[in-house]
């Protein structure tokens, strides 16, 4: 079954289709809102929500552009409104290190996908979104600003002090690992 | 020295005065930038497209909550539901016409019974005896006078009378009902000795519709000219009250049965004419016979419906008090967004670095490569109309009586196309952008859409005696596709809402 032919199915709400559909990107978002959420029990609440929109508002897909990425932007509009009613603080945390150490790339190249997940869920909250927003989605900080209401440079700063700490996380798992 | 003077001193000095740059400060820009970007490059390789492993029961779960909730709109979309409730809606407009003229033809039938009746009982009381018990003697002298018409059955919402020609000057007869107790009341009055009688013929909850109560005849007798034949005339009155607690049928398990003719004849018989426009919300839907789904996709992605709007004026006529039958004519135009982006220009653009370390044992130079391709895309916009001449045919349910203020009416009917002409572009099967004129190329689209279903229902507020103003929300589903010469057929819907004038042709006016 082709992608459109998926698509007009869950449009007149196919369950057939849903199922395919389900298959083939859960395990894509279940990444998605495991690196927004806290914990694994979040994580699944935001992926049941987030299909759920998807199968509702399907028929509002206009076939421009790609289908993941109108799914995605879903789920990930999903996570925000889960975290955002626990009401999200873009505070600054205090840095204990005054210069993040260098990290050799082969360092982080030995890194799996679930290590690395563990790392993101480690960031404090506004970290982590600003975070995945701006590196993993591909949103600009004005954009990020728009989502979380805050400022563009918050953004930027959040983004900063994220990407220090896990080079720092990652340090310290080099220097475990030496 | 003044402070502009002073201010001026140090604007001069230091404007486009150029500090000394710490050494290496490039290179560290540009280390953190390239660190940055590698370190962010990797997670994002990494992480974007895993997969992470799925709770077994997530499925069930995610089915079990879409089913709990709500559907919402959901029907908007669903055009087998649309058409459903479209086909019901006149089915049963239908059937209510159907229902109301059956009772029509018995009403007439059962007039023309009294009518003739009622001719022969007052002959004979004519013959053998006065009207009046002070002995004030009328006569009727002619049969032909004393006929009741059918046309003379005068009704209102709230009292009905059933009166003799004005040429019977002595005596006027008649049958009154009382609508609000629902009481049948005959009475016989004589004019010269203004004196008269009534005599309830019929209580609601005691349900006698074939006998006379005891006080009845009482009252009845105590009128020494009326005899046995008069009687007969009663029992027809009892079956003309008969008309207003009908057997079962559909209006009165529906509680909407007809209380009482109107005062313009037995039935309501207006005449509207009705002036609509509608900003519409369109939607399209397409299908292909053989043609590939990448192109079907990238034509659907190529256009956007971008609404339309819908003008008209329909005749509609009262069938009876509440069904309502309308035909006219309108102009609808569809409007569509043809927006097609083709990668018109791609350019490379290699950049190296080179970097060179001094080292005491030799200098080494590293070449950093980036490769930028740019993609230009060329856009080509372009704005498509579907222009439709069409015949409206409906029926319509209006709810409430014809003199209230406000009303609520559903209705439902078909739209016939009568031509159709297009402007526009859109693409073929070997993506290129062509024309579909209607006038261009003689017929890209058939120049008739055929068929359409609507339903709808319209809020009326009465203004005055001769106009009404009215708010529809409706929606209408395409029937019959549009093929096109190339292969694929499409289907156009709609929904918006109406907002019009309905003025009042006939001079009678409801009591």
């Amino acid at each position: 079954m082709t992608e459109f032919e998926l698509i007009k199915g869950c449009i007149k709400q196919n369950t057939n289709s849903q199922r395919m559909l389900f298959e083939q990107y859960a395990g894509k978002f279940m990444t998605v809102c495991n690196r927004y959420a806290n914990d694994v029990m979040e994580a699944e609440d935001m992926l049941q929500e987030g299909f759920i929109r998807i199968f509702n508002n399907i028929h509002q897909f206009k076939f421009e552009g790609s289908f993941e990425g109108w799914m995605r932007r879903i789920v990930v509009n999903v996570c925000l409104k889960q975290l955002q009613k626990k009401k999200l603080q873009f505070s600054e945390i205090k840095e204990n290190h005054a210069e993040t150490p260098a990290i050799q790339a082969y360092a982080f190249n030995h890194l799996g996908e679930e290590e690395l997940l563990k790392l993101i869920n480690q960031l404090p909250d506004g970290y982590r979104i600003v975070f995945n927003l701006n590196v993993i989605e591909g949103y600009s900080h004005e954009e990020i600003a728009k989502l979380l209401s805050i400022q563009a440079s918050t953004s930027r700063s959040q983004l900063v002090k994220a990407r220090k700490m896990l080079q720092q996380q990652i340090f310290q798992l080099q220097k475990i690992a030496v | 020295m003044d402070e502009k003077v002073f201010d001026n001193f140090f604007r001069s000095k230091l404007e486009n005065y150029s500090s000394p740059v710490p050494d290496g400060l490039w290179k560290k820009i540009t280390h953190t930038l390239m660190d940055e970007k590698v370190f962010d490059d990797f997670i994002s390789t990494k992480l974007e497209n895993y997969a992470s492993p799925v709770p077994d029961n997530m499925w069930e779960k995610i089915v079990r909550d879409k089913d709990q909730r709500p559907k919402g709109f959901w029907w908007i979309n669903n055009y087998g539901f649309l058409t459903a409730i479209a086909i019901i809606i006149i089915i049963a407009g239908s059937l209510f016409y159907v229902t109301n003229q059956k009772e029509n033809n018995l009403k007439n039938k059962i007039s023309s019974t009294i009518s003739s009746t009622s001719n022969q009982s007052i002959n004979k009381q004519n013959k053998n005896s006065d009207f009046n018990n002070n002995n004030s003697t009328e006569e009727i002298n002619n049969t032909n006078q004393s006929t009741i018409t059918n046309t003379e059955i005068n009704a209102a919402p709230t009292s009905v009378t059933l009166s003799r020609k004005k040429d019977v000057n002595n005596i006027s007869s008649g049958f009154m009902i009382n609508h609000r107790n629902n009481n049948l009341l005959s009475f016989l009055q004589n004019k010269n000795s203004k004196k008269s009688v009534i005599i309830p013929l019929m209580n609601e909850s005691e349900n006698q519709s074939t006998q006379l109560s005891e006080n009845d005849l009482q009252n009845f007798s105590s009128q020494k000219n009326v005899n046995g034949e008069l009687m007969t005339l009663n029992k027809n009155i009892y079956s003309l009250n008969n008309l207003h607690n009908p057997p079962l049928n559909l209006k009165n398990i529906l509680g909407l049965g007809n209380d009482c003719p109107s005062a313009n004849g037995d039935q309501r018989n207006d005449w509207y004419l009705q002036v609509y426009a509608s900003p519409d919300y369109t939607r399209k839907s397409l299908s292909g016979n053989g043609l590939s789904n990448v192109y079907l996709q990238k034509k659907d992605s190529a256009e956007k419906m971008s609404g339309g709007f819908t003008i008209g004026a329909k005749i509609s006529k009262n069938v009876g008090d509440h069904v309502m039958l309308n035909a006219g004519i309108q102009y609808s135009q569809l409007n569509e967004k043809f927006n097609l982006s083709t990668v018109n220009e791609t350019r490379t653009t290699i950049v190296i670095v080179s970097r060179t370390v001094v080292r005491s044992q030799g200098d080494t130079t590293f070449n950093d490569t980036t490769t930028v391709t740019q993609i230009g895309y060329a856009v080509r916009k372009n704005l498509n109309s579907y222009k439709n001449i069409e015949i409206p045919i409906g029926i319509g349910y209006e709810f409430g009586e014809a003199k209230d203020k406000w009303k609520l009416a559903v209705n439902g009917g078909i739209i016939i196309n009568v031509t159709s002409w297009y402007n526009g572009e859109t693409l073929d099967t070997s993506y290129k952008v062509v024309s579909v004129d209607s006038k261009g190329n003689g017929g890209f689209y058939k120049r008739s859409t055929g068929l359409s279903a609507y339903g709808s229902i319209s809020l009326i507020r009465n203004i005055n005696d001769k106009l009404d103003v009215f708010a529809e929300p409706y929606f209408r589903v395409g029937l019959s596709p549009i093929s096109s010469t190339i292969g694929y057929s499409q289907k156009f819907n709609a929904a918006g809402l109406i907002i019009g004038v309905r003025m009042k042709l006939n001079k009678k006016q409801h009591l």
